[in-house]
C-alpha cells in the first residue's frame, strides 16, 4: 500500500477520493490548491499524486510542473473535468503520468492508482 | 442563439447528472427567457471564456441538493452545508468540463471557470441580454433546472 496525495479544491470530492483510496488501504494526504500541493509534496514525499487542474492560488498544471522540477520522478495523475485535448497535452507537457477525466468513476481511479503503487 | 453551442451543455448535463445521481433524467419543456434568472435554494454559476463565451447555472432546491450529495456519496448527508454544496457545484464543473470538450471538437474551444454557489432561493442573475436556454431536467433526486446564456467568442 502508498502513500496518495489527494489535490481538489472541491472538499466533497477529496471527501471521495479519500474514502475510497483509505478503503483500499493507502494512506491518504491531501491539498485544497496546487501551491498547498507543492508544500505536501515536499513534505510528504507520496508515492502518487491525484490532481484536479481548475484550483484557486495555483492551478494543477502549475503545481504539476513545479512538483516535477523538484522530483522528475514525481508519479502525478490528473484528475479533471476538463477533457480537452488541449488540456491533456498541456498535462502531459508538465509531466502528467495520465490523465483521468470526470465524472468521479471508482474502477477507473483504483485501476489507475495500481499502475502506480504496488 | 446557437443551437451548436447549446446541445453539449444539454447533452452533457443529462449525461453526467445519469451517471452520477442514476436515471433515469427527464427533459422537460425547454424555453428562452432574457430576463434575469430567479435562482432556486441553491445556483452554481460556471463562467465561460475564449471561442464560446458566457455562463452555464444549475439550479434547484435545498432536498434535492441533499438528496444528489447523498446519492454521490454513497451515504446520507442532511445539512446544507460546504460538503453537499461542493457535490453539486463538482456536478456542474463536470458538465461543463465534458461541453467544452466537445465545444473544443467543433472548433469553439473555451475555459471555464470554477463554480461559484449561491445560496438562498430569490437571488437574481442577470444574463444582461444574453438569451437563456433553460432546461428543467427532473432527476430522482428532483428538478434540476439548467440555464445556458452562451454566444460564440
Amino acid at each position: 500500500m502508498g502513500k496518495i496525495l489527494v489535490v481538489d479544491d472541491a472538499s466533497f470530492m477529496r471527501m471521495r477520493s479519500t474514502r475510497l483510496l483509505q478503503e483500499a488501504g493507502h494512506e491518504v494526504v491531501e491539498a485544497e490548491n496546487g501551491q498547498d500541493a507543492v508544500a505536501r509534496y515536499m513534505a510528504e514525499r507520496p508515492d502518487l499524486v491525484l490532481m484536479d487542474i481548475t484550483m484557486p492560488v495555483m492551478d494543477g498544471i502549475a503545481a504539476t510542473a513545479a512538483i516535477k522540477e523538484y522530483d522528475p520522478n514525481a508519479n502525478i495523475v490528473m484528475v479533471s473535468a476538463l477533457g480537452q485535448q488541449s488540456m491533456v497535452m498541456a498535462a502531459i507537457k508538465a509531466g502528467a503520468r495520465d490523465f483521468i477525466v470526470k465524472p468521479f468513476e471508482p474502477n477507473r481511479v483504483m485501476e489507475t492508482v495500481r499502475k502506480f503503487v504496488s | 442563439m446557437d443551437v451548436k453551442l447549446i446541445n453539449p451543455f444539454v447533452a452533457a448535463a443529462v449525461s453526467v447528472l445519469q451517471q452520477e445521481v442514476g436515471g433515469p433524467i427527464q427533459r422537460g419543456p425547454l424555453r428562452l427567457e432574457v430576463s434575469p434568472l430567479v435562482g432556486d435554494d441553491v445556483t452554481v454559476l460556471i463562467g465561460l471564456a475564449g471561442g464560446t463565451k458566457g455562463v452555464v447555472m444549475l439550479t434547484m432546491s435545498a432536498p434535492a441538493v441533499l438528496r444528489m450529495a447523498s446519492r454521490m456519496a454513497g451515504e446520507q448527508i442532511a445539512a446544507l452545508d460546504e460538503l453537499s454544496k461542493s457535490a453539486v457545484a463538482e456536478l456542474t464543473n463536470v458538465i461543463s468540463g465534458q461541453a467544452s470538450a466537445e465545444l473544443e471538437q467543433l472548433g469553439h474551444a473555451c475555459n471555464i471557470s470554477a463554480p461559484t454557489v449561491v445560496t438562498g432561493a430569490g437571488a437574481e442573475i442577470s444574463t444582461a441580454s444574453v438569451q437563456r436556454l433553460v432546461v428543467p431536467l427532473e432527476t430522482p433526486c428532483g428538478v434540476v433546472t439548467l440555464h445556458v446564456a452562451v454566444r460564440p467568442g
